[in-house]
């Protein structure tokens, strides 16, 4: 990241910022759409995870460590879309479908098809640290300086992430719901 | 029964497919609201202050002993279908203040007198220094930056003046505004001070100015008072000091 695109965005240049969103946005796309399942919240998280950036921007003490301020900026607009997922969710209704409980009998697809399920049934706060450290690679350790929490609360969810994908691994079929999942 | 390892490898098989690219629409629309959204001003306060120079205590002094609430100002307020009053100073600044750490300092001399209409204050200041007063109504929490045509501002070689005010809105406290103005964490940190004889509130405590501050290494602070309905804002940055 350049410290000095950085520095002169804090101080108000709105195109050194834009060429920081240019540089920035796949990666916080990547990981919202990951963290919400959702291409559409992953967008609203996105934009609203920028404006936010751009607007306290000039409170970011150490512009070295723009990277990992954002991504603590995204994650908590991930929080925020998912509230209003949750929201909107109340009011469908589960409606099961018809047809064979497994598509296409294929145990990969299954066992994606199962994990997707488990996955979104989690926590936002669990999906959050598992994403950040399956996907990005990130230590526990750097995950709980950036969320703000301790360590042992870090490793606490992502350890409570692997117990739900492991109980929908093993657990057996629910055929009557499948295909009616929630977001 | 599925082992650990196979369990993580097909979790992280899985978590890395799907889209990696940001829809440009979505990155379009972003930067299309940073257009019109102001930055927030930075109210971090330090654990420790500088020392200041000399000059920088003469500046200094001269400027926040200068500070003046109109009186017009706090006893009819500034209301909307009211006209604005030409306000004017109330009390006259000390011409001298004491610092603990360097003794007696004599102030360079107030002689000169700014009256905002538009905002209903007046502060005294150095000979010399430059004014702008404001071409732009303060309506947003936050916009008052330097330089936005928003603030009356007052220049020396080493340190300005900014002064805004702006009326609560219909129902909104003191308490309310101020939670707006700034984050709960940094309002912890606000220290009382005596504004033209009025309770305000010190924000910025000597904290270092930004990029683009009137002299490199200075500080700035940020007072706020309430009065009558009214938010008055001032600045100061560049070598100056709460003394």
């Amino acid at each position: 990241m350049d410290r000095d695109l950085v520095e002169q965005a804090r101080t108000g240049d709105r195109e050194a910022f834009a060429v920081l969103v240019h540089q920035v946005s796949d990666g916080l796309y990547a990981i919202a759409q990951r963290t919400l399942r959702d291409p559409g919240l992953a967008e609203d998280a996105l934009q609203n995870a920028l404006v936010l950036a751009w607007r306290q921007l000039p409170r970011l003490r150490e512009p070295d460590r723009f990277e990992a301020w954002i991504h603590r900026i995204l994650v908590h607009a991930c929080y925020d879309e998912s509230k209003r997922a949750r929201t909107w969710n109340a009011n469908v209704r589960i409606l099961p479908m018809d047809g064979p409980s497994t598509p296409d009998g294929s145990a990969a697809i299954a066992d994606r098809d199962e994990l997707e399920g488990a996955f979104r049934r989690l926590p936002i706060d669990q999906r959050s640290v598992f994403v950040l450290h399956h996907y990005l690679g990130l230590p526990l350790v750097e995950i709980a300086a950036m969320l703000e929490i301790p360590a042992g609360t870090a490793r606490s969810r992502l350890h409570y992430a692997m117990l739900g994908l492991r109980d929908a691994l093993t657990a057996e079929p629910q055929a009557p719901v499948r295909g009616g999942r929630l977001a | 029964m599925i082992d650990d390892r196979s369990l993580e490898r097909s979790a992280r098989s899985w978590i890395e497919e799907g889209l990696t690219a940001a829809p440009p629409h979505a990155v379009e629309a972003a930067l299309l609201r940073i257009e019109t959204t102001p930055q927030e001003r930075d109210w971090h306060v330090p654990w420790r202050f500088r020392t200041m120079t000399l000059p920088a205590r003469l500046v200094a002094a001269a400027v926040i002993g200068a500070l003046v609430i109109a009186g017009a100002v706090a006893l009819g307020g500034l209301g909307a279908g009211r006209s604005a009053p030409t306000p004017t100073p109330t009390t006259a600044p000390s011409s001298a203040v004491v610092s603990p750490s360097t003794g007696t300092i004599v102030a360079p001399p107030l002689a000169e007198t700014f009256a905002s209409s538009r905002y209903g204050y007046s502060v005294k200041y150095p000979t010399g220094w430059a004014v702008v007063p404001s071409n732009t109504l303060w309506t947003t929490i936050g916009s008052n930056l330097w330089s936005s045509g928003i603030n009356d501002e007052i220049h020396g070689t080493a340190a300005r003046f900014s002064g805004a005010s702006m009326q609560l809105s219909d129902g909104q406290t003191a308490d309310q505004w101020i939670t707006a103005y700034a984050s709960p964490a940094d309002r912890a940190k606000w220290s009382r001070i005596d504004i033209g004889g009025q309770s305000g509130y010190l924000t910025a405590d000597g904290a270092p100015a930004a990029a683009g501050a009137i002299a490199p290494s200075s500080v700035y602070f940020d007072a706020v008072v309430v009065v009558e309905g009214r938010v008055y804002n001032f600045d100061l940055d560049g070598h100056v000091d709460r003394a």
